[in-house]
Protein backbone atom coordinates (compact mmCIF):
# COMPACT_ATOMS: atom_id res chain seq x y z
CA UNK A 1 0.00 0.00 0.00
CA UNK A 2 2.83 2.35 0.86
CA UNK A 3 4.66 1.98 -2.43
CA UNK A 4 1.63 3.33 -4.24
CA UNK A 5 1.35 6.37 -2.04
CA UNK A 6 4.57 8.35 -1.79
CA UNK A 7 2.66 11.14 -0.04
CA UNK A 8 1.69 8.75 2.73
CA UNK A 9 5.28 7.52 3.08
CA UNK A 10 6.48 11.09 3.37
CA UNK A 11 3.81 11.85 5.94
CA UNK A 12 4.75 8.78 7.98
CA UNK A 13 8.40 9.76 7.90
CA UNK A 14 7.57 13.24 9.18
CA UNK A 15 5.38 11.73 11.88
CA UNK A 16 8.22 9.50 13.04
CA UNK A 17 10.69 12.37 13.09
CA UNK A 18 8.20 14.63 14.85
CA UNK A 19 7.50 12.09 17.58
CA UNK A 20 11.23 11.66 18.13
CA UNK A 21 11.77 15.38 18.53
CA UNK A 22 8.62 15.62 20.66
CA UNK A 23 9.82 12.92 23.06
CA UNK A 24 13.01 14.90 23.60
CA UNK A 25 11.11 18.15 24.27
CA UNK A 26 8.77 16.27 26.57
CA UNK A 27 11.61 14.91 28.69
CA UNK A 28 13.04 18.40 29.18
CA UNK A 29 9.61 19.94 29.74
CA UNK A 30 8.91 17.52 32.61
CA UNK A 31 11.81 18.96 34.59
CA UNK A 32 10.52 22.51 34.09
CA UNK A 33 7.06 21.52 35.11
CA UNK A 34 8.04 19.62 38.24
CA UNK A 35 10.30 22.33 39.57
CA UNK A 36 7.70 24.97 38.81
CA UNK A 37 4.93 23.15 40.58
CA UNK A 38 6.98 22.49 43.72
CA UNK A 39 8.75 25.87 44.08
CA UNK A 40 6.77 28.20 41.81
CA UNK A 41 10.14 28.82 40.15
CA UNK A 42 10.87 28.95 36.44
CA UNK A 43 14.24 27.25 36.48
CA UNK A 44 15.77 29.11 33.61
CA UNK A 45 18.97 27.09 33.95
CA UNK A 46 17.18 23.85 33.12
CA UNK A 47 18.17 24.14 29.45
CA UNK A 48 21.81 24.27 30.53
CA UNK A 49 21.32 21.15 32.64
CA UNK A 50 20.16 19.46 29.45
CA UNK A 51 23.20 20.78 27.59
CA UNK A 52 25.54 19.50 30.32
CA UNK A 53 23.84 16.10 30.05
CA UNK A 54 24.71 16.15 26.33
CA UNK A 55 28.37 17.01 27.04
CA UNK A 56 28.75 14.33 29.71
CA UNK A 57 27.26 11.86 27.24
CA UNK A 58 29.71 13.02 24.54
CA UNK A 59 32.69 12.56 26.86
CA UNK A 60 31.38 9.20 28.05
CA UNK A 61 30.74 7.80 24.56
CA UNK A 62 34.18 8.93 23.41
CA UNK A 63 35.84 7.46 26.49
CA UNK A 64 34.07 4.12 26.47
CA UNK A 65 34.37 3.64 22.71
CA UNK A 66 38.11 4.16 23.22
CA UNK A 67 38.11 1.14 25.53
CA UNK A 68 36.73 -0.92 22.64
CA UNK A 69 33.52 -1.82 24.48
CA UNK A 70 30.46 -3.10 22.66
CA UNK A 71 27.93 -0.44 21.53
CA UNK A 72 25.27 -1.74 23.94
CA UNK A 73 27.64 -1.49 26.90
CA UNK A 74 28.83 1.96 25.77
CA UNK A 75 25.20 3.11 25.67
CA UNK A 76 24.44 1.72 29.10
CA UNK A 77 27.51 3.29 30.69
CA UNK A 78 26.90 6.59 28.90
CA UNK A 79 23.33 6.90 30.14
CA UNK A 80 24.44 5.95 33.65
CA UNK A 81 27.26 8.51 33.69
CA UNK A 82 25.13 11.27 32.18
CA UNK A 83 22.27 10.67 34.60
CA UNK A 84 24.41 10.49 37.73
CA UNK A 85 26.65 13.47 36.99
CA UNK A 86 23.86 15.68 35.66
CA UNK A 87 21.59 14.99 38.63
CA UNK A 88 24.56 15.96 40.78
CA UNK A 89 24.63 19.30 38.93
CA UNK A 90 20.86 19.71 39.46
CA UNK A 91 21.25 18.96 43.17
CA UNK A 92 24.11 21.45 43.52
CA UNK A 93 22.24 24.14 41.58
CA UNK A 94 19.30 23.94 43.97
CA UNK A 95 21.46 23.91 47.10
CA UNK A 96 23.67 26.84 46.07
CA UNK A 97 21.39 29.03 43.98
CA UNK A 98 17.80 28.46 45.06
CA UNK A 99 17.64 27.14 48.61
CA UNK A 100 19.18 30.23 50.21
CA UNK A 101 16.50 32.30 48.45
CA UNK A 102 13.57 30.17 49.57
CA UNK A 103 10.91 32.52 50.86
CA UNK A 104 12.41 35.57 49.14
CA UNK A 105 10.34 37.54 46.64
CA UNK A 106 9.67 35.57 43.44
CA UNK A 107 11.85 37.82 41.31
CA UNK A 108 15.07 37.02 43.21
CA UNK A 109 15.27 33.30 42.41
CA UNK A 110 14.20 34.03 38.83
CA UNK A 111 17.09 36.43 38.33
CA UNK A 112 19.40 33.91 40.01
CA UNK A 113 18.17 31.29 37.55
CA UNK A 114 19.10 33.51 34.60
CA UNK A 115 22.49 34.08 36.23
CA UNK A 116 23.00 30.36 36.76
CA UNK A 117 22.11 29.74 33.14
CA UNK A 118 24.73 32.21 31.90
CA UNK A 119 27.29 30.86 34.36
CA UNK A 120 26.80 27.24 33.33
CA UNK A 121 27.01 28.09 29.62
CA UNK A 122 30.27 29.92 30.12
CA UNK A 123 31.68 27.28 32.43
CA UNK A 124 31.12 24.61 29.79
CA UNK A 125 32.59 26.87 27.12
CA UNK A 126 35.75 27.38 29.19
CA UNK A 127 35.97 23.69 29.98
CA UNK A 128 35.23 22.23 26.54
CA UNK A 129 35.94 25.10 24.16
CA UNK A 130 33.54 27.00 21.96
CA UNK A 131 33.63 24.57 19.00
CA UNK A 132 30.73 22.10 18.76
CA UNK A 133 31.64 18.53 19.68
CA UNK A 134 30.88 16.04 16.94
CA UNK A 135 30.53 12.37 17.63
CA UNK A 136 32.45 9.75 15.63
CA UNK A 137 30.25 7.23 13.81
CA UNK A 138 28.14 5.56 16.45
CA UNK A 139 24.77 3.84 16.30
CA UNK A 140 24.17 4.86 12.68
CA UNK A 141 22.26 1.76 11.59
CA UNK A 142 19.09 2.51 9.65
CA UNK A 143 16.15 0.26 9.03
CA UNK A 144 13.92 0.66 6.02
CA UNK A 145 10.36 -0.10 7.10
CA UNK A 146 9.00 0.44 3.60
CA UNK A 147 10.69 1.83 0.55
CA UNK A 148 11.34 5.43 1.46
CA UNK A 149 10.32 5.13 5.13
CA UNK A 150 13.42 4.92 7.29
CA UNK A 151 13.87 4.63 11.02
CA UNK A 152 17.32 4.88 12.55
CA UNK A 153 18.54 2.87 15.52
CA UNK A 154 18.73 6.13 17.46
CA UNK A 155 15.11 6.96 16.69
CA UNK A 156 14.07 3.50 17.85
CA UNK A 157 16.01 4.05 21.04
CA UNK A 158 14.50 7.50 21.63
CA UNK A 159 10.93 6.39 20.96
CA UNK A 160 11.30 3.14 22.91
CA UNK A 161 13.39 4.21 25.88
CA UNK A 162 11.90 7.71 25.96
CA UNK A 163 8.35 6.37 25.90
CA UNK A 164 9.15 3.81 28.60
CA UNK A 165 10.78 6.48 30.74
CA UNK A 166 7.76 8.77 30.45
CA UNK A 167 5.48 5.91 31.54
CA UNK A 168 7.73 4.88 34.45
CA UNK A 169 8.03 8.45 35.54
CA UNK A 170 4.28 8.98 35.54
CA UNK A 171 3.89 5.82 37.65
CA UNK A 172 6.57 7.03 40.06
CA UNK A 173 4.71 10.29 40.67
CA UNK A 174 1.19 8.86 40.79
CA UNK A 175 1.61 5.48 42.42
CA UNK A 176 4.57 5.45 44.79
CA UNK A 177 4.97 6.80 48.27
CA UNK A 178 7.72 9.15 47.06
CA UNK A 179 5.36 10.49 44.39
CA UNK A 180 2.65 11.03 46.98
CA UNK A 181 5.05 12.99 49.17
CA UNK A 182 6.19 14.97 46.16
CA UNK A 183 2.62 15.97 45.30
CA UNK A 184 1.92 16.80 48.94
CA UNK A 185 4.93 19.14 49.10
CA UNK A 186 3.74 20.74 45.86
CA UNK A 187 0.37 21.57 47.32
CA UNK A 188 1.25 22.57 50.85
CA UNK A 189 4.86 22.31 51.99
CA UNK A 190 4.07 23.46 55.53
CA UNK A 191 1.47 20.74 56.04
CA UNK A 192 3.77 18.16 54.46
CA UNK A 193 6.45 19.10 57.00
CA UNK A 194 3.98 18.75 59.87
CA UNK A 195 3.26 15.21 58.66
CA UNK A 196 6.94 14.33 58.94
CA UNK A 197 7.86 14.68 55.28
CA UNK A 198 11.40 16.01 54.84
CA UNK A 199 10.45 18.82 52.48
CA UNK A 200 14.02 19.78 51.59
CA UNK A 201 14.88 16.22 50.63
CA UNK A 202 11.80 16.00 48.43
CA UNK A 203 12.77 19.26 46.71
CA UNK A 204 16.34 18.03 46.17
CA UNK A 205 15.03 14.77 44.76
CA UNK A 206 12.74 16.72 42.42
CA UNK A 207 15.66 18.73 41.03
CA UNK A 208 17.70 15.54 40.61
CA UNK A 209 14.87 13.74 38.82
CA UNK A 210 14.30 16.69 36.48
CA UNK A 211 18.04 16.81 35.77
CA UNK A 212 18.14 13.06 35.15
CA UNK A 213 15.38 13.36 32.55
CA UNK A 214 17.21 16.30 30.96
CA UNK A 215 20.40 14.22 30.90
CA UNK A 216 18.58 11.47 29.01
CA UNK A 217 17.28 14.10 26.58
CA UNK A 218 20.81 15.49 26.18
CA UNK A 219 22.13 12.02 25.43
CA UNK A 220 19.34 11.46 22.91
CA UNK A 221 20.19 14.72 21.14
CA UNK A 222 23.86 13.78 20.98
CA UNK A 223 23.02 10.38 19.48
CA UNK A 224 20.35 11.76 17.12
CA UNK A 225 22.18 14.78 15.72
CA UNK A 226 25.71 13.57 16.44
CA UNK A 227 26.76 16.93 17.85
CA UNK A 228 26.52 19.04 20.99
CA UNK A 229 27.49 22.65 21.61
CA UNK A 230 27.49 24.84 24.65
CA UNK A 231 24.67 27.12 23.45
CA UNK A 232 22.21 24.35 22.66
CA UNK A 233 20.55 24.58 26.07
CA UNK A 234 19.16 28.02 25.37
CA UNK A 235 16.81 27.30 22.48
CA UNK A 236 15.96 23.76 23.63
CA UNK A 237 15.24 25.13 27.11
CA UNK A 238 13.00 27.88 25.74
CA UNK A 239 11.09 25.40 23.62
CA UNK A 240 10.70 22.88 26.43
CA UNK A 241 9.45 25.70 28.62
CA UNK A 242 6.95 26.60 25.91
CA UNK A 243 5.92 22.93 25.78
CA UNK A 244 5.40 22.84 29.56
CA UNK A 245 3.27 26.01 29.48
CA UNK A 246 1.39 24.76 26.44
CA UNK A 247 0.47 21.55 28.26
CA UNK A 248 -0.38 23.41 31.45
CA UNK A 249 2.62 24.07 33.67
CA UNK A 250 2.63 21.78 36.67
CA UNK A 251 0.81 19.01 34.83
CA UNK A 252 3.01 16.03 33.98
CA UNK A 253 0.86 14.62 31.16
CA UNK A 254 0.63 18.23 29.97
CA UNK A 255 4.41 18.51 29.70
CA UNK A 256 4.61 15.27 27.72
CA UNK A 257 1.75 16.17 25.37
CA UNK A 258 3.04 19.74 25.04
CA UNK A 259 6.44 18.36 24.02
CA UNK A 260 4.89 16.05 21.44
CA UNK A 261 2.73 18.81 19.97
CA UNK A 262 5.74 21.07 19.67
CA UNK A 263 7.92 18.38 18.10
CA UNK A 264 5.23 17.41 15.61
CA UNK A 265 4.32 20.97 14.66
CA UNK A 266 7.95 21.92 14.06
CA UNK A 267 8.69 18.83 12.02
CA UNK A 268 5.57 19.06 9.86
CA UNK A 269 6.11 22.76 9.30
CA UNK A 270 9.67 22.14 8.17
CA UNK A 271 8.63 19.12 6.09
CA UNK A 272 5.72 20.72 4.25
CA UNK A 273 6.25 24.45 4.32
CA UNK A 274 9.91 25.14 4.89
CA UNK A 275 12.55 25.40 7.56
CA UNK A 276 12.14 29.18 7.84
CA UNK A 277 10.45 30.29 11.06
CA UNK A 278 10.64 26.72 12.36
CA UNK A 279 12.02 27.86 15.69
CA UNK A 280 9.47 30.62 16.10
CA UNK A 281 6.59 28.29 15.38
CA UNK A 282 6.48 26.71 18.81
CA UNK A 283 6.02 30.09 20.42
CA UNK A 284 3.31 30.99 17.94
CA UNK A 285 1.41 27.83 18.88
CA UNK A 286 2.00 28.65 22.53
CA UNK A 287 0.51 32.13 22.17
CA UNK A 288 -2.46 30.73 20.30
CA UNK A 289 -3.20 28.12 22.97
CA UNK A 290 -2.80 30.60 25.80
CA UNK A 291 -5.22 33.01 24.16
CA UNK A 292 -7.86 30.30 24.00
CA UNK A 293 -7.02 28.42 27.19
CA UNK A 294 -4.84 30.46 29.57
CA UNK A 295 -4.21 27.53 31.93
CA UNK A 296 -2.76 25.39 29.12
CA UNK A 297 -4.20 22.18 27.72
CA UNK A 298 -4.10 20.07 30.87
CA UNK A 299 -3.89 22.81 33.48
CA UNK A 300 -6.84 23.10 35.81
CA UNK A 301 -7.97 26.35 37.31
CA UNK A 302 -7.55 25.97 41.07
CA UNK A 303 -10.60 24.51 42.76
CA UNK A 304 -9.98 24.34 46.45
CA UNK A 305 -12.33 24.97 49.31
CA UNK A 306 -11.06 27.08 52.13
CA UNK B 1 4.76 14.60 78.76
CA UNK B 2 4.80 18.06 77.13
CA UNK B 3 6.28 20.84 79.16
CA UNK B 4 6.80 24.44 78.09
CA UNK B 5 9.05 26.69 80.17
CA UNK B 6 9.30 30.48 79.91
CA UNK B 7 8.67 30.42 76.20
CA UNK B 8 8.91 33.53 74.08
CA UNK B 9 8.16 33.23 70.38
CA UNK B 10 6.98 35.22 67.38
CA UNK B 11 7.54 36.05 63.75
CA UNK B 12 10.89 37.57 62.79
CA UNK B 13 11.65 40.23 65.36
CA UNK B 14 8.02 40.52 66.46
CA UNK B 15 7.21 38.77 69.68
CA UNK B 16 3.74 37.24 69.92
CA UNK B 17 4.08 34.92 72.91
CA UNK B 18 5.70 35.95 76.17
CA UNK B 19 6.51 33.97 79.31
CA UNK B 20 4.46 30.88 78.48
CA UNK B 21 4.47 28.01 80.99
CA UNK B 22 2.24 25.08 80.18
CA UNK B 23 2.15 21.32 80.52
CA UNK B 24 0.15 18.41 79.15
CA UNK B 25 0.21 15.02 80.86
CA UNK B 26 -0.06 11.61 79.29
CA UNK B 27 -3.57 10.87 78.00
CA UNK B 28 -4.92 14.22 79.12
CA UNK B 29 -7.06 16.67 77.16
CA UNK B 30 -5.99 20.24 77.79
CA UNK B 31 -7.66 23.18 76.14
CA UNK B 32 -6.24 26.54 75.24
CA UNK B 33 -8.80 29.28 74.89
CA UNK B 34 -8.45 32.91 73.98
CA UNK B 35 -9.74 35.61 71.68
CA UNK B 36 -8.83 35.91 68.02
CA UNK B 37 -5.22 36.97 67.64
CA UNK B 38 -4.26 35.99 71.21
CA UNK B 39 -1.51 33.72 69.87
CA UNK B 40 -3.07 30.25 70.19
CA UNK B 41 -2.11 29.07 66.72
CA UNK B 42 1.33 30.58 67.12
CA UNK B 43 1.83 28.53 70.29
CA UNK B 44 0.90 25.28 68.54
CA UNK B 45 3.14 26.17 65.59
CA UNK B 46 6.02 26.86 67.98
CA UNK B 47 5.57 23.45 69.60
CA UNK B 48 5.69 21.71 66.24
CA UNK B 49 8.76 23.66 65.10
CA UNK B 50 7.27 25.90 62.42
CA UNK B 51 7.67 29.09 64.44
CA UNK B 52 11.06 29.48 66.13
CA UNK B 53 11.26 29.96 69.88
CA UNK B 54 13.10 33.16 70.81
CA UNK B 55 13.66 32.11 74.39
CA UNK B 56 12.71 29.32 76.76
CA UNK B 57 12.35 25.58 76.31
CA UNK B 58 9.86 23.03 75.05
CA UNK B 59 10.35 19.53 76.46
CA UNK B 60 8.81 16.30 75.25
CA UNK B 61 9.32 13.57 77.84
CA UNK B 62 12.02 15.73 79.45
CA UNK B 63 13.98 16.01 76.17
CA UNK B 64 14.23 19.50 74.71
CA UNK B 65 12.71 19.76 71.21
CA UNK B 66 13.18 23.51 70.89
CA UNK B 67 14.87 24.31 67.57
CA UNK B 68 14.16 20.97 65.88
CA UNK B 69 12.49 21.18 62.48
CA UNK B 70 8.84 20.13 61.95
CA UNK B 71 9.47 16.71 60.33
CA UNK B 72 11.84 15.73 63.14
CA UNK B 73 9.30 16.74 65.76
CA UNK B 74 6.52 14.90 63.90
CA UNK B 75 8.65 11.77 64.07
CA UNK B 76 8.54 11.96 67.88
CA UNK B 77 4.84 11.09 67.55
CA UNK B 78 3.62 14.59 68.00
CA UNK B 79 0.85 15.25 65.47
CA UNK B 80 -0.48 18.69 64.57
CA UNK B 81 -3.81 19.25 62.81
CA UNK B 82 -3.42 22.95 62.06
CA UNK B 83 -5.90 25.74 61.67
CA UNK B 84 -7.80 25.65 58.36
CA UNK B 85 -7.53 21.86 58.02
CA UNK B 86 -5.00 22.02 55.20
CA UNK B 87 -6.28 18.97 53.37
CA UNK B 88 -4.38 18.14 50.18
CA UNK B 89 -7.29 19.03 47.94
CA UNK B 90 -5.97 17.48 44.75
CA UNK B 91 -5.07 14.18 46.43
CA UNK B 92 -7.63 11.52 47.25
CA UNK B 93 -8.93 10.87 50.73
CA UNK B 94 -6.90 7.64 50.78
CA UNK B 95 -3.73 9.46 49.75
CA UNK B 96 -4.30 12.09 52.45
CA UNK B 97 -4.63 9.34 55.03
CA UNK B 98 -1.55 7.47 53.81
CA UNK B 99 0.48 10.68 54.03
CA UNK B 100 -0.59 10.88 57.67
CA UNK B 101 1.24 7.60 58.25
CA UNK B 102 4.54 8.94 56.87
CA UNK B 103 6.32 8.81 60.24
CA UNK B 104 5.31 5.31 61.28
CA UNK B 105 7.53 3.51 58.75
CA UNK B 106 4.80 1.06 57.82
CA UNK B 107 3.69 0.48 61.40
CA UNK B 108 0.27 1.91 60.62
CA UNK B 109 -1.55 -1.26 59.61
CA UNK B 110 -4.68 -1.97 57.63
CA UNK B 111 -6.46 -2.58 60.94
CA UNK B 112 -5.44 0.87 62.19
CA UNK B 113 -6.91 2.44 59.06
CA UNK B 114 -10.07 0.39 59.35
CA UNK B 115 -10.44 1.38 62.97
CA UNK B 116 -10.14 5.03 61.95
CA UNK B 117 -12.65 4.62 59.14
CA UNK B 118 -14.96 3.06 61.71
CA UNK B 119 -14.74 6.33 63.66
CA UNK B 120 -15.30 8.37 60.50
CA UNK B 121 -17.55 6.22 58.30
CA UNK B 122 -18.14 9.07 55.86
CA UNK B 123 -14.45 9.02 54.92
CA UNK B 124 -14.62 5.30 54.19
CA UNK B 125 -17.32 5.96 51.62
CA UNK B 126 -15.18 8.58 49.91
CA UNK B 127 -11.70 7.05 49.85
CA UNK B 128 -11.10 7.60 46.15
CA UNK B 129 -12.63 11.08 46.08
CA UNK B 130 -10.38 14.15 45.98
CA UNK B 131 -9.97 15.87 49.33
CA UNK B 132 -11.03 19.19 47.83
CA UNK B 133 -14.47 17.85 46.97
CA UNK B 134 -15.40 17.03 50.59
CA UNK B 135 -17.71 19.19 52.68
CA UNK B 136 -16.23 21.30 55.48
CA UNK B 137 -17.16 18.78 58.17
CA UNK B 138 -15.76 15.89 56.17
CA UNK B 139 -12.55 17.82 55.59
CA UNK B 140 -12.20 18.39 59.31
CA UNK B 141 -12.75 14.69 59.93
CA UNK B 142 -10.13 13.89 57.33
CA UNK B 143 -7.70 16.32 58.96
CA UNK B 144 -8.14 14.60 62.33
CA UNK B 145 -8.03 11.11 60.86
CA UNK B 146 -4.89 11.99 58.91
CA UNK B 147 -3.22 13.20 62.11
CA UNK B 148 -4.25 10.01 63.92
CA UNK B 149 -2.74 7.85 61.17
CA UNK B 150 0.68 8.66 62.65
CA UNK B 151 -0.36 6.92 65.91
CA UNK B 152 0.53 10.04 67.87
CA UNK B 153 1.01 10.30 71.63
CA UNK B 154 0.20 13.98 71.59
CA UNK B 155 -2.19 15.70 69.21
CA UNK B 156 -2.22 19.46 68.69
CA UNK B 157 -5.64 20.35 67.40
CA UNK B 158 -6.35 23.90 66.20
CA UNK B 159 -9.99 24.99 66.12
CA UNK B 160 -11.57 21.77 64.86
CA UNK B 161 -15.11 23.12 65.15
CA UNK B 162 -14.54 26.32 63.17
CA UNK B 163 -17.25 26.84 60.58
CA UNK B 164 -19.03 23.55 61.29
CA UNK B 165 -22.68 22.90 62.05
CA UNK B 166 -23.19 22.38 65.82
CA UNK B 167 -24.18 18.76 65.37
CA UNK B 168 -21.02 17.92 63.44
CA UNK B 169 -18.86 19.85 65.90
CA UNK B 170 -20.43 17.81 68.69
CA UNK B 171 -19.63 14.57 66.85
CA UNK B 172 -16.02 15.65 66.43
CA UNK B 173 -15.68 16.47 70.14
CA UNK B 174 -17.10 13.05 71.03
CA UNK B 175 -14.63 11.29 68.77
CA UNK B 176 -11.70 13.22 70.24
CA UNK B 177 -12.81 12.26 73.75
CA UNK B 178 -13.18 8.60 72.82
CA UNK B 179 -9.81 8.37 71.09
CA UNK B 180 -8.04 10.13 73.93
CA UNK B 181 -9.58 7.69 76.40
CA UNK B 182 -8.94 4.50 74.47
CA UNK B 183 -5.52 5.29 73.00
CA UNK B 184 -4.15 7.24 75.98
CA UNK B 185 -3.74 10.11 73.51
CA UNK B 186 -2.87 13.48 74.98
CA UNK B 187 -4.59 16.40 73.24
CA UNK B 188 -3.83 20.11 73.31
CA UNK B 189 -7.05 21.56 71.95
CA UNK B 190 -7.37 25.14 70.76
CA UNK B 191 -10.98 26.27 70.55
CA UNK B 192 -13.14 29.31 70.00
CA UNK B 193 -16.04 27.33 71.40
CA UNK B 194 -14.75 27.53 74.96
CA UNK B 195 -17.70 25.88 76.64
CA UNK B 196 -17.56 22.76 74.46
CA UNK B 197 -13.79 22.57 74.87
CA UNK B 198 -13.89 22.95 78.65
CA UNK B 199 -16.52 20.24 78.84
CA UNK B 200 -14.27 17.60 77.28
CA UNK B 201 -10.95 18.83 78.71
CA UNK B 202 -9.53 18.05 82.12
CA UNK B 203 -7.66 21.34 82.35
CA UNK B 204 -7.52 24.63 80.50
CA UNK B 205 -5.34 27.68 79.93
CA UNK B 206 -6.53 31.12 78.96
CA UNK B 207 -4.30 33.08 76.60
CA UNK B 208 -4.64 36.84 76.33
CA UNK B 209 -2.42 38.98 74.11
CA UNK B 210 0.28 36.32 74.11
CA UNK B 211 0.33 35.66 77.84
CA UNK B 212 -1.33 33.00 79.95
CA UNK B 213 -3.60 34.89 82.31
CA UNK B 214 -5.49 32.03 83.90
CA UNK B 215 -5.28 28.27 84.17
CA UNK B 216 -6.81 25.43 86.11
CA UNK B 217 -9.26 22.55 86.13
CA UNK B 218 -11.96 22.77 83.53
CA UNK B 219 -14.70 22.56 86.12
CA UNK B 220 -13.29 25.59 87.92
CA UNK B 221 -12.78 27.55 84.69
CA UNK B 222 -16.32 26.80 83.58
CA UNK B 223 -17.76 28.59 86.61
CA UNK B 224 -15.16 31.35 86.75
CA UNK B 225 -17.06 34.65 86.32
CA UNK B 226 -14.32 36.32 84.24
CA UNK B 227 -14.30 33.42 81.81
CA UNK B 228 -18.05 33.27 81.71
CA UNK B 229 -18.31 36.89 80.67
CA UNK B 230 -15.36 36.93 78.26
CA UNK B 231 -15.53 33.53 76.55
CA UNK B 232 -18.78 31.83 77.41
CA UNK B 233 -21.14 34.58 76.30
CA UNK B 234 -22.10 35.43 79.88
CA UNK B 235 -24.54 32.58 80.45
N1 LIG C 1 2.73 34.38 59.69
C1 LIG C 1 2.66 35.44 60.51
N2 LIG C 1 3.53 36.46 60.40
C2 LIG C 1 3.48 37.51 61.21
N3 LIG C 1 2.58 37.65 62.21
C3 LIG C 1 1.68 36.69 62.39
C4 LIG C 1 1.66 35.52 61.55
N4 LIG C 1 0.65 34.72 61.97
C5 LIG C 1 0.08 35.35 63.01
N5 LIG C 1 0.68 36.52 63.27
C6 LIG C 1 0.31 37.45 64.33
O1 LIG C 1 0.44 36.79 65.57
C7 LIG C 1 -0.61 37.12 66.43
C8 LIG C 1 -1.28 35.87 66.95
O2 LIG C 1 -1.89 35.20 65.88
P1 LIG C 1 -2.46 33.73 66.04
O3 LIG C 1 -1.46 32.90 66.73
O4 LIG C 1 -2.92 33.29 64.71
O5 LIG C 1 -3.71 33.97 66.99
P2 LIG C 1 -4.95 33.04 67.31
O6 LIG C 1 -4.67 31.68 66.77
O7 LIG C 1 -5.05 33.05 68.80
O8 LIG C 1 -6.13 33.66 66.67
C9 LIG C 1 -1.56 38.03 65.65
O9 LIG C 1 -1.28 39.36 66.03
C10 LIG C 1 -1.16 37.82 64.23
O10 LIG C 1 -1.32 38.98 63.49
MG1 LIG D 1 -5.68 30.61 65.38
Amino acid sequence: MFEHAPALVYFSQQLLNGLTLGAIYGLIALGYSMVFSILGLINFAHGEIFMIGGYIAFLAVTLFLGFGLSPALVLLLTFTAAIIITSGVGFTLERICYRPLRGAAKLAPFITAIGASIFLQNAVQLWQGSQPKALAQFLTTQYELFPGLVISATQLLILGAGGLLLVLFTLLINKTSFGRQQRAVQQDALMAGLLGIHVNRVISATFMLGAALAAVAGTFVLLYYGVVDFTMGYLAGMKAFAAAVLGGIGSLPGAIVGGLILGLTETFWAGYIGADYKHALGFFVLILVLLLRPQGLFGKPEVEKV
Amino acid sequence: MLKIENLRAGYGRNTVLEDINLSVNEGEIVTLIGANGAGKSTLLLTISGVVKAQQGRILLDDTPITGLNPPTIARLRLAHAPEGRRIFGRLTVRENLLLGATVTNGKTTKQDMEWLLGLFPRLGERLEQRGGTLSGGEQQMLAIARALMSKPRLLLLDEPSLGLAPLIAKQIFEIITAVSLHQKLAVLLVEQNASAALKIAQRGYVLQKGRIVLSGDSAALLVNPEIRSAYLGGH
